[in-house]
């Protein structure tokens, strides 16, 4: 395949990746029925797995995937399935609180759009962009040379989250029973 | 054939030798509360305290001796800001622990290994926070603090009211997390790096970098998530409701730890390393400062429940401090400092006594429950006396000195009409503070629902006597510890 | 260079094709002869009763955030193992403390009860 062929593959898949994440967040967004914003969530989420790509980190978008799609979700569903049924009477949204969330979604966006358009973006001196840099061999090594005091500390988040998810549901066995 | 080679990096281990035990201890605790057949109920609680109290020695024994040094790759920061901070925060694990071992006693869930636990790895987290010196590890160890609390906030089982507590704790909290990481991608942006003397380095080194918009978002993105925290308003919408439901020993916890680690994140990332953009963060931070105070105060006059009424305090006292961020001078951070140790003291004092008043499963948490308090319980009401004063700024305790440090110094940096407005919220505060004091004393005792001391544990007794003369001696002599706090400032070479 | 992801886009777009046109194909091509007993939701056979929706124990969710905790220890886990050997004895003793805190949890958790259903 020639070149100019497969950049315009590239690109398109680009933008269907940009598509897929937006349609996505609007699906986790507009409807009313709670398990339907849960697939839109899944489906932003893969999309954003796909911009890992187009920013060469390979192991980030598996792990996007692995671990926001498939478990952060599914944990999510789980959360819904033990709570009240939400959709037997659904309250209608108050356009009060609809257009205060238009006002602050789009001061955020704009902030960070304009600070984003803004800046005069410059490589770091001395950074040249190799693919290799971000292999996980390379995040391996990273992680457990210079990051080792972060690694040990992150089984403690593990430990302690572990904890915190048994006290929490023994609590609320007590109340039900 | 595998052959390994041994290659050990030249880490200073000594330096995080104080974490080393406490996880270790928080291990063993977890274990202790699972395996109940082998060890004595009261086993876990003891163990945890011998275990920070080894902590506390290992952090006198290693100490901070010459220059600042940073070691696992300027991962962890070996200075004298790192040495005060974990002595302010081993003293905070101990009088907890020490605090909890008499409120186990009222309250069972609190006498198992997890809830002792949570709470070393807590103090684990907090230490990482002072001393981290990248903002990888200090958004971990942050992570490893918060999870800790927001478990702990919910622990009484029992109670609607502490899940509520935790659940809106944990909400904000996480959003305020995710505030934070958004603020280091931009810092990381801005700077090309996670390390924050790099970070301190390139931007004195590329002054055209103060002009950009970009390292503004990154600082108000970083003071919104540290602001949770810290519970600045306003961002401190969280704090009563917490404070009120969450058992009340971890409340003074969260009221001393959690805020002596954020503040120390606080300084360590904002206000050394971006120190040369102070002018663009003056107004926005001198408004949170002035009405961090002034909201806390204002709320706090019409509290009836002494919790709140400790929580609002709590907002308030975060304005004060403040007050030493915008001057922004070493002396102001000395203060800064000095003010941490002794609200530390004098916070974990004042609910050590609302924890002591308990009944079997119950506690007495109106104002109106302490009438009569002073003569019933001389010493006690004495105690409580001396952490209110404290409190309210009072001489001869701890609190004046540290209000007078900070309010010198920001005078000296000529912030004026903050000083004026923060002297008025002073006097106001007296007010519902010394109300504390005058229902102890002054109120006809209501017979039907005094309060009898339950169990009085040698621990709690131990705690509090240990506050109350550290915050008198650090008002009556206030120099050696000033000039301690001002040896352990942060600052670059 | 990401021109090797290439087949995965190639697998995708094939996948959705064959879902989208098996579904479209059945659509076209069954007969479609509803009538009211068919059109009820299928239950083993039996009659259907109650609402449709029941609130699912706290076990479940217990369940998935352990799986979640773990899956994340995976992660931890991928990034080393590629690496080992040039990692070598030190590397594997990070990896053995990082596990100890980890199977200390595995044995809360056991010890707890939270993996048994009852």
């Amino acid at each position: 395949m020639d070149t100019s062929g497969l950049n315009f593959i590239l690109q398109a898949a680009f933008w269907v990746t940009v598509a897929l994440t937006i349609s996505g967040a609007a699906i986790a967004v507009f409807p009313r029925n709670i398990l339907y914003n849960v697939l839109g969530l899944a489906l932003a989420l893969i999309g954003v797995s796909g911009f890992y790509l187009y920013l060469g980190s390979l192991f980030v978008a598996l792990m996007q995937l692995l671990i926001y799609v498939g478990a952060i979700c599914i944990a999510i569903v789980f959360a819904i399935m033990l709570s009240r049924p939400l959709h037997v009477d659904i309250p209608p949204r108050s356009a009060g609180k609809v257009w205060l969330g238009i006002l602050a979604a789009t001061v955020f966006f704009i902030g960070a759009a304009g600070v984003a358009l803004k800046t005069n973006w410059q490589a770091a001196a001395g950074h040249v962009y190799k693919a290799s840099q971000w292999s996980v061999q390379n995040i391996g090594n990273a992680l457990l040379t210079r990051y080792e005091l972060v690694f040990e500390v992150i089984s403690l988040v593990l430990l302690v989250a572990i904890i915190g998810a048994v006290i929490t549901a023994g609590f609320s066995r007590r109340i039900s029973s | 054939m595998v052959t390994f080679k041994v290659i050990l990096p030249a880490n200073d281990y000594m330096a995080v030798l104080p974490q080393i035990v406490l996880v270790s201890t928080a291990l063993l605790v977890l274990m202790m509360g699972v395996f109940k057949k082998l060890v004595n109920a009261s086993a876990p609680g003891f163990t945890a305290l011998a275990g920070s109290l080894l902590a506390l020695g290992c952090v006198l024994f290693v100490g901070h001796h010459g220059a600042p040094s940073s070691t696992f790759g300027g991962m962890v920061l070996v200075d004298g800001f790192s040495f005060f901070l974990s002595l302010v925060i081993c003293i905070i694990i101990a009088l907890t622990i020490l605090v909890s071992l008499n409120y186990g006693n009222f309250f069972n869930c609190m006498r198992t290994g997890e809830y002792y636990s949570l709470l070393l790895m807590a103090g684990v987290g907090m230490i990482f926070m002072a001393t981290a010196g990248n903002l990888i590890l200090l958004f971990v160890a942050l992570e490893t603090m918060s999870i800790s609390i927001y478990a702990l906030t919910g622990f009484h089982k029992k109670q609607l009211k502490s899940s509520e507590a935790a659940l809106k704790y944990f909400l904000l909290g996480a959003f305020g997390s995710a505030f934070l990481l958004y603020g280091f991608a931009f810092i990381y942006g801005a700077t090309g790096s996670l390390d924050i003397i790099k970070i301190a380095g390139f931007i004195k080194t590329h002054p055209q970098m103060l002009n950009m918009k970009f390292l503004v978002a990154a600082f108000v993105l970083t003071i919104a998530g540290i602001g949770f925290k810290i519970s600045m308003v306003p961002f401190h919408m969280w704090t009563p409701d917490t404070y009120e439901g969450a058992p009340t020993s971890v409340t003074g916890f969260m009221a001393t730890g959690v805020k002596a680690a954020a503040f120390a994140a606080l300084i360590r990332v904002i206000l050394v390393p971006l120190a040369p953009m102070q002018h663009s963060w003056v107004t926005i931070m001198w408004i949170a400062a002035f009405l961090t105070m002034t909201v806390g105060n204002i709320i706090a006059l019409v509290q009836d429940n002494i919790k709140r009424m400790l929580a609002y305090s709590s907002i308030a006292h975060a304005g004060y401090i403040l007050l030493g961020f915008l001057a922004g001078t070493g002396l102001a951070q000395a203060g800064m400092l000095y003010y941490l140790m002794v609200y530390a003291f004098m916070n974990i004092g004042a609910f050590g006594v609302v924890a002591l008043l308990c009944k079997k499963g119950e506690e007495y948490t109106s104002i109106s429950d302490f009438a009569g308090l002073g003569f019933k319980y001389p010493l006690l009401g004495l105690v409580m006396s001396v952490f209110l004063f404290s409190l309210a700024g009072i001489p001869p305790t701890g609190g004046f000195m540290g209000k007078f440090y900070l309010f010198t110094q920001a005078l000296r940096s000529g912030y004026v009409w903050l000083v004026v407005a923060a002297g008025v919220n002073s006097v106001i505060s007296i007010y519902y503070y010394l109300r504390v004091v005058v229902v102890m004393y002054f109120s006809p005792q209501a017979s039907e629902n005094s309060i009898v001391l339950g169990s009085v544990s040698p621990g709690i007794v131990i705690a509090l006597a240990t506050a109350a003369t550290a915050v008198l001696v650090m008002g009556i002599f206030p120099s050696y510890f000033f000039s301690l706090a001002g040896n352990s400032i942060f600052s670059l070479m | 260079m990401l021109a090797v992801y290439l087949p995965i886009l190639y697998m995708i777009i094939l996948a959705l094709l064959f879902g989208a046109g098996t579904v479209f194909l059945s659509h076209l091509l069954g007969p479609a002869r509803p009538f009211k007993v068919k059109t009820q939701s299928y239950e083993c056979g039996i009659p259907s009763e109650g609402a449709h929706y029941a609130q699912t124990p706290v076990k479940f969710y217990v369940t998935a955030l352990l799986f979640l905790v773990f899956d994340l220890e995976c992660v931890f886990l991928y990034p080393w193992a590629v690496y080992y050997r040039r990692l070598g004895a030190f590397g594997l003793a990070e990896m053995l403390i990082f596990l100890l805190i980890l199977v200390v949890s595995y044995v809360y958790v056991w010890k707890k009860g939270a993996l048994e259903w009852d």
